[in-house]
């Protein structure tokens, strides 16, 4: 029941129009910097997933693998003189023989011939042969830098610097001052190294600069009143022979991960990482197709803000300084290293219990006015009516089959998986097999654990690493498929053949406790037989 | 099964809907700060970017944007966002500080954080108890009350019955 003066004060409280811009705009860019650390996050997720697989078959994986990882490994640039191979691995074998020691060399180890020590920070002990060769060094001729402060940004439909400047001053922060800032003019960046593998582009970047107000947030809190400072990637465009490629997602952000483990340690400070002499900045795009870049010299812009991070380490309130990197690359020598190959279809069969969830029958003719969202698996939009229910159903895969091809890079090798349904299955059946089947990655019979599949529905694909030098070592690779069901929905079990009704639903019923968020549990069944031996490569 | 976060497009379609009721809810929640508010405002709708829920109406749409802009305020608030005094302090502040630009929305605002999505719900968007119930997750009777003990504190501050 509405009370009129109730109603009156409060029709009071309004968002003047211009702030209701500014509010947008803002939302949408902290919305876009979101997506982009959900994208890091995603990847990072995969890397230590696969890092944590090894980490637990360590202890023997290491040992059956290390013979022959011995004729592969190359010692650091730094260490190859002084150290002789043969010396250390006498040790590690002489090492390997105590348990406890094993067991904490096997984590050194696997470090060792990971090839994502590359993306999560480089530890100069150590070293991958492929990456090695695949890291690209621009040199000093064909990049240029250029800073420029905020108020020398050019204004853009989205932001100006009066917007910008308003955003510092709600944030309790003084008004940009260029003699505050000045000293980011003296800044020195450079692109470090580069990465392309055919599908991803890592940049790395470096800062000459005083790197401790960069860390404040990363290895430290950041407290009021002392400066802390960001560096994001704004935008990234790159051209091949003079096209413009798009870029979709990236991930970027500081790199401080070499110093992260360090940062509890007694007598550890931030004034250690001065050490540095600056910071390391990276952007990781991950191409849709591969290869991501025809071949060619790209011609590469990258536009990184500089953040206050007392106003905002994230969103567009925080720009204090533009640095745009322009530099040359050639994606011949990547696109090469890419080896593709189709296998022969991989028929499935036998039973599995499936959860299907249904989110609702198409409507035919939908009202254009409709604010149903929702979208297909194949990403387009359409529009449903309300009907919504789980059931685990027991499914027979006889007819399903995938056609694995095999990418192997010099980042790892990448096993996409298109398949066939058979015909009786029905759209949510599909998305629903699809949503459910993982893989256990078995190499040499050792168990490495599962893999996350990537890429679009239509393709899964797994990323297998293990780069090509040592890939020659290994004897097999295969795919144990598994099927993932929910077994507990908000603690109630799910029987299979029982239909579980949520067109009533409970997330508006939940809405103040969950905020939207459903409690499961999952069960995982093995799909007997149907293992994907993945051919290697021919030597 | 797939997880898919709302388009810029979406959010800004939603948000020219929605952010006038959702800056109201976020101001009472922040005794009239704009600048909290805002901050809450934006929140809210990364918090709708990120949920897959399908709204069936504008109605649901609002309904939950509401109590998600409340759940917000409220953690914003515990979570020390900003160094606001505790609730009922800010109450007697507010109340010490005599008769304001407007007293009923001041006294809406004073009201505890629990009653005032109750008390905007129903007085303000016209929400009867059991759909506020069914938007709050709470049972029926438990938002009778919300709306009694916010009516009752309400005429206290008011000392106007018959207009309540």
């Amino acid at each position: 029941m509405k009370n009129e003066r109730i109603a009156a004060s409060f029709d009071k409280v309004t968002l003047p129009a211009d702030r209701e811009d500014a509010l947008l705009c803002r939302i949408l860019h902290a919305a876009d910097a979101e997506r982009a650390v959900s994208e890091r996050e995603k990847h990072m997720n995969t890397q230590r997933k696969i890092h944590h697989i090894q980490e637990r078959n360590g202890a023997v994986a290491a040992s059956e693998r290390s013979a022959a990882q011995r004729q592969t490994r190359v010692k650091r640039r730094a260490l190859r003189v002084l150290v002789p191979v043969a010396a250390m691995l006498l040790v590690l074998a002489a090492l390997f023989c105590i348990p406890s020691v094993a067991k904490a060399i096997s984590g050194w180890f696997n470090d060792f011939f990971r090839v994502q020590r590359y993306m999560e920070g480089r530890n100069e002990t150590e070293v991958n042969p492929d990456i090695e060769r695949a890291v690209q060094t621009v040199g000093p001729e064909a990049q240029t830098y250029e800073i420029t402060l905020l108020p020398d940004i050019p204004a853009t439909e989205h932001y100006s610097y009066e917007d910008i400047d308003k955003l510092r001053v709600e944030a309790g922060q003084p008004a940009f001052s260029e003699a505050d800032w000045a000293w980011l003019r003296e800044m020195k960046p450079r692109v470090d190294e580069l990465l392309y593998d055919g599908k991803n582009l890592i940049v790395r970047l470096f800062y000459e600069t005083d790197p401790v107000p960069f860390t404040r947030g990363y290895l430290t809190g950041i407290q009021a009143g002392e400066l802390a400072c960001d560096i994001l990637c704004f935008n990234c465009t790159l051209s091949v022979n003079g096209e413009k490629k798009p870029v979709g997602g990236y991930a970027h952000g500081l790199d401080f991960s070499k110093w992260y483990d360090k940062r509890d340690e007694p007598g550890f400070s931030v004034e250690d990482v001065r050490s540095d002499g600056g910071v390391y900045a990276e952007v990781i795009i991950d191409f849709p197709d591969s290869p991501g870049l025809p071949d060619g010299v790209c011609e590469a812009e990258f536009v990184m803000s500089v953040q206050d991070a007392q106003v905002d380490d994230m969103g567009i309130g925080g720009v204090v300084a533009l640095v745009t990197h322009r530099f040359r690359f050639d994606t011949t020598a990547g696109n090469a290293q890419v080896e593709s190959r189709a296998l022969d279809a991989c028929a499935f069969s036998g039973e599995a219990v499936v959860t299907v969830q249904h989110y609702g029958n198409l409507l035919e003719n939908p009202d254009e006015n409709a604010e149903r969202r929702t979208y297909d698996m194949r990403g387009n939009r359409i529009e449903l009516d309300g009907e919504q229910w789980l059931e685990n159903r027991l499914l027979s895969f006889d007819g399903f089959s995938v056609t694995p091809v095999i990418n192997v890079r010099s980042t790892g090798v990448h096993v996409t998986l298109p398949y066939q349904c058979p015909e009786s299955w029905d759209y949510d059946t599909e998305t629903a097999v699809m949503g459910s089947l993982v893989y256990e990655l078995i190499v040499d019979g050792v168990s490495q654990g599962e893999l996350l599949s990537q890429g679009n529905t239509e393709a899964p694909t797994l990323e297998i690493s293990l780069t090509p030098t040592e890939l020659k070592q290994v004897k097999s690779i295969v795919l144990r498929p598994y099927v993932n069901r929910i077994s507990l929905w908000e603690g109630t079990p799910m029987v299979t053949g029982v239909r579980m009704d949520l067109s009533a639903g409970p997330t508006e019923a939940e809405l103040e406790n969950t905020q939207g968020s459903t409690e499961v549990e999952f069960e995982k069944t093995l799909l007997p037989g149907c293992d994907i031996v993945v051919t290697l490569p021919a030597e | 099964m797939r997880s898919l976060w709302r388009t810029n497009k979406e959010i800004t379609e939603i948000y020219r809907r929605q952010v006038k009721t959702v800056f109201r809810v976020c101001m009472l929640f922040f005794y009239g700060n704009a600048s909290d508010a805002e901050d809450a405002v934006q929140a809210t709708f990364l918090k709708l970017m990120k949920d897959e829920t399908r709204f069936r109406s504008t109605e649901h749409e609002r309904a939950w944007l509401i109590v998600t802009a409340g759940n917000v305020c409220k953690d914003m608030r515990k979570s020390g966002w900003r160094t606001l005094v505790e609730l009922d302090e800010d109450a007697l502040l507010l109340r010490q500080a005599g008769p304001g630009p407007d007293e009923t929305l001041q006294s809406v605002m004073a009201l505890p954080g629990k009653y005032k999505t109750a008390v905007f719900l129903h007085y303000y968007e016209g929400y009867s108890a059991k759909e506020i119930a069914r938007c709050m997750g709470k049972a029926e009777p438990t938002v009778r009350r919300y709306l009694a003990a916010g009516r009752a504190l309400l005429r206290q501050a008011l000392k106007e019955e018959e207009s309540l």
